[in-house]
């Protein structure tokens, strides 16, 4: 875990894109707080590993909103009972379940339904405030910190050194 | 190009191989862990499975060996299947069902032994209502009954010296409550005053309100004397209120006694006569003390394996209809209504091969699944069995109706031809065994249980019919006699309620054949007991009764209270004279005498007036007259 958050540091100190980092983070996200088994995560993976993207990013964010799903897991099987339950939506609903497909991504089911809505919500505002977040972390927090007495002196510590050239085992960008 | 990297679809290609490679490579015993661990979960006891073996095409698996063991008797298997064959849709297992379309279960076994015990550490019992042993066994009841039945009719004395008679319960019954009430009327008539009490009262009421009263201090004293008489009255009077309350309670109390022992002989002859009289009425429960023992055996085996299955086949969304939040992490499926709906576990067609002790049959289950509500079908069960050992034909049907789940049906019904019964036991014992020897019998029926209530019914035609047994003398012999002679009858039987509560009625023209076949045998013999038995009673009753007539009649007589609370009411109405109306009154006398005496003395004045008054007119008159002839001489008229 140690060695994810790490690698994420160092991309988001990296001259990695910050587009990259920013889907990566939003695929995290869906693939966390909706059911793992799912078949829109078996996509989620395949753009993951497909497109250039930061894993550690994304293992990240998985790891961060698996914990907090945890959290919201009863609001979002609320959320999918109401709107399986919705009498205006039971056509669609109804006609969705006449599909082998759709029954494969489990749509009837509540907490699937339920999480995998709000995270969709979510993504396209985090992509964009993650990519807002990084590039002004980059040009102004990141430029300023490393002009600092303080910086240069951890720059020439040991420990950062250490931390620099840590082994990073696994996928990388 | 900049974002798309090629190698990283080999290794989601290289990431989905692998979990489908590990993934069959363990699903078998993945598969085996659920059925053991699913299934001891449900059976309370262990469940074991020597192997399962899988195919991909078709997508099928094989279930070798599986047992279930006996919670109750660990040592034994409820069922065992040699294997259990099925197809599973593999695009429905993506979805989350299992749908089988047809399975094949082999070599069903019931009641097999285990080699090792099959108890669960931490044992997850069903309670003891499952258990067969609690249930009250129907064979204490014909044994009580048959205790009863001698070889001979019993003398009058024999009878009433062993029976528990109401006649004396009756009997110690008014006793205790005579003796309960003496006691509380004696505590009673203790608080009631004597003759001497009241002429007391009466004396001290009399110095109180008689004789001259000479000053209110005098008067103040009376008065204070009589309230505390009046007081001490009130006190008695209370007390005798109390007695004549408690008199008619009692007197209503024993008279109800009185009344319920003198109808006890009439009640304990008529339970003897029912009890003793074999060739009358006794004879109509004999059928259902032949065969009540044996139809209450067979419902309460059906009712106890119906208990075993019942967790099989209902619905496991029960705690969601009782509005259990849904687990975590799992939510539920909600399903919609289509043209063909698919419950998550379906079996369309289950074909089971049965082996029982009277042979093998063959069964055939549709539509097995927890959802019934979703296919709006219940399921369905056929059983068939020819040429079995002792049955020629053997049809069963079942339906498991579980649509409605707040009110599922189950019923069954069966038809058996050609039964042969070979040395059957119908009463056991020394003392009169009875066996049917043979008979050959259709026999149908049905079971139903619904609202937690069993109903298992049966009708029988036997036929061929042999019985032996039957004691050595008297009634015994007479009834073995009787039997021998019937060759056919007639059997319905129904069994009611639930395993703890089960009750069996049993009607047959067996009891009218036995009736027939004994008429007149005793009838001289019962006629002649009956008339002693009423006279032994009556004379019973009589007797005792009359050791409490005098003190019944004393305990219930109230001319003492009643004269004691007439003497104190009347003295509860004396008073004290005022003080201030007796000078009244003293003034009012004396006035009275002086007005007497004025009159007297204007009486006698008017009298001394009178009499001067006639001296003088008669004076005058003798003057006149006087003159009259003074006048007369002077004038020579």
């Amino acid at each position: 875990m140690l060695d994810i958050i790490i690698k994420f540091l160092k991309a988001l100190n990296s001259e990695t894109d910050p587009g990259q980092i920013s889907f990566a983070l939003t695929m995290g996200m869906i693939m966390g707080l909706t059911p793992l088994m799912s078949l829109h995560n078996v996509i989620v993976l395949f753009l993951v590993l497909v497109i250039r993207t930061n894993v550690s990013s994304f293992l990240t964010s998985l790891t961060l909103f698996s914990g907090g799903a945890y959290v919201f897991d009863t609001a979002f099987i609320q959320l999918g009972e109401f709107l399986l339950a919705k009498p205006e939506m039971i056509e669609l609903w109804t006609s969705l379940y006449s599909s082998d497909f759709w029954r494969l991504t489990h749509f009837n089911n509540t907490l699937t339904l339920g999480s995998l809505v709000v995270a969709l919500l979510l993504a396209v505002p985090l992509y964009f405030a993650s990519l807002f977040i990084i590039i002004n972390y980059r040009e102004h927090i990141m430029a300023w910190v490393k002009k600092t007495k303080i910086a240069e002196i951890v720059r020439a510590s040991k420990i950062y050194k250490l931390f620099m050239s840590h082994d990073l085992r696994g996928i990388t960008s | 190009m900049r974002w798309i990297r090629w190698q990283g679809f080999v290794t989601f290609i290289a990431v989905l191989g692998l979990i489908a490679g590990f993934g069959w490579l363990f699903a078998e015993g993945l598969t085996k862990k659920l059925i053991e661990n699913y299934g001891s979960d449900l059976a309370g006891a262990k469940v074991s499975v020597d192997r399962v073996e899988l195919t991909l095409d078709p997508l099928a698996f094989n279930i070798l060996n599986l047992e279930v063991t006996d919670s109750d008797n660990p040592m034994k298997n409820i069922v065992q299947l040699s294997s259990i064959n099925a197809e599973v849709n593999g695009l429905r297992l993506l979805m989350g069902q299992v749908l089988v379309e047809q399975a094949e279960l082999l070599e069903m076994e019931f009641n097999t032994d285990r080699a090792t015990s099959g108890a669960l550490t931490e044992k997850r019992r069903q309670g003891e209502d499952s258990s067969l042993d609690s249930a009250p066994s129907i064979a204490d009841e014909a044994k009580e009954v048959l205790s009863d039945i001698k070889a001979d009719l019993p003398s009058a004395e024999e009878i009433l010296s062993r029976e528990t008679l109401l006649t004396k319960t009756r009997q110690v019954e008014l006793e205790i409550a005579y003796k309960e009430e003496k006691e509380k009327l004696k505590k009673l008539k203790l608080l009631i005053p004597t003759k001497s009490k009241i002429k007391s009262y009466e004396k001290r009421i009399r110095s109180a309100t008689k004789g001259k009263i000479n000053s209110i201090a005098d008067f103040e004293r009376r008065k204070a004397e009589l309230k505390k008489v009046q007081a001490e009255l009130k006190s008695d009077k209370k007390a005798i209120k109390s007695a004549q309350k408690q008199i008619k309670l009692s007197s209503v109390l024993l008279k109800e006694k009185i009344k319920a022992l003198k109808a006890a002989p009439k009640a304990d002859l008529e339970r003897l006569k029912k009890k003793y009289d074999i060739s009358g009425g006794g004879a109509s429960n004999f059928a259902a003390l032949m065969f009540g023992e044996q139809v209450g055996e067979w419902s309460r085996l059906a009712l106890y394996w119906y208990e075993k299955v019942k967790p099989y086949i209902q619905s496991s969304d029960e705690d969601e209809v009782e509005g259990k939040d849904p687990e975590r992490l799992a939510g539920r499926f909600v399903h919609f209504d289509i043209a063909e709906p698919i419950p998550d576990f379906l079996v369309r067609k289950a074909k089971v091969s049965a082996v029982l002790p009277v042979g093998r049959v063959e069964a055939l289950l549709v539509d097995v699944t927890h959802q019934q509500e979703i296919i709006n079908r219940p399921t369905r069960m056929t059983v068939k069995g020819n040429a079995l050992d002792g049955i020629d034909k053997l049809d069963v049907t079942a339906t498991f109706n579980h649509i409605a789940k707040s009110n599922p049906k189950d019923q069954l019904a069966y038809r058996m031809e050609g039964v042969a019964l070979t040395k059957f036991e119908l009463i056991g014992g020394s003392k009169m065994p009875i066996t049917l020897d043979k008979a050959v019998a259709i026999v149908d029926g049905g079971v139903l249980y619904e609202s937690d209530v069993f109903t298992a019914t049966m009708n029988g035609a036997f036929n061929e019919a042999v019985f032996a047994g039957g004691a050595s003398e008297g009634l015994g012999k007479a009834l073995g006699t009787a039997l021998k002679t019937i060759n056919s009858f007639n059997l319905q039987g129904e069994a009611k309620g639930n395993l703890k509560d089960l009750n069996v009625s049993i009607n047959s023209d067996l009891d009218k054949k036995i009736k027939s076949a004994l008429k007149g045998q005793f009838a001289a013999k019962k006629d002649a007991l009956e008339i002693k038995l009423k006279k032994k009673l009556n004379a019973e009753v009589t007797q005792f009764l009359s050791k409490y007539t005098d003190d019944l009649d004393g305990l219930s007589d109230s001319k003492d209270v009643d004269s004691a609370e007439k003497d104190i009411e009347e003295l509860l109405e004396a008073k004290v004279d005022d003080y201030k109306a007796q000078l009244e009154r003293e003034r009012k006398e004396k006035e009275e005498k002086l007005r007497k005496k004025a009159e007297k003395e204007k009486q006698e004045a008017r009298k001394k007036l009178d009499e001067e008054r006639r001296i003088l007119d008669e004076k005058m008159a003798k003057e006149q007259r006087r003159l009259e002839e003074k006048l007369k001489d002077e004038f020579n008229l």
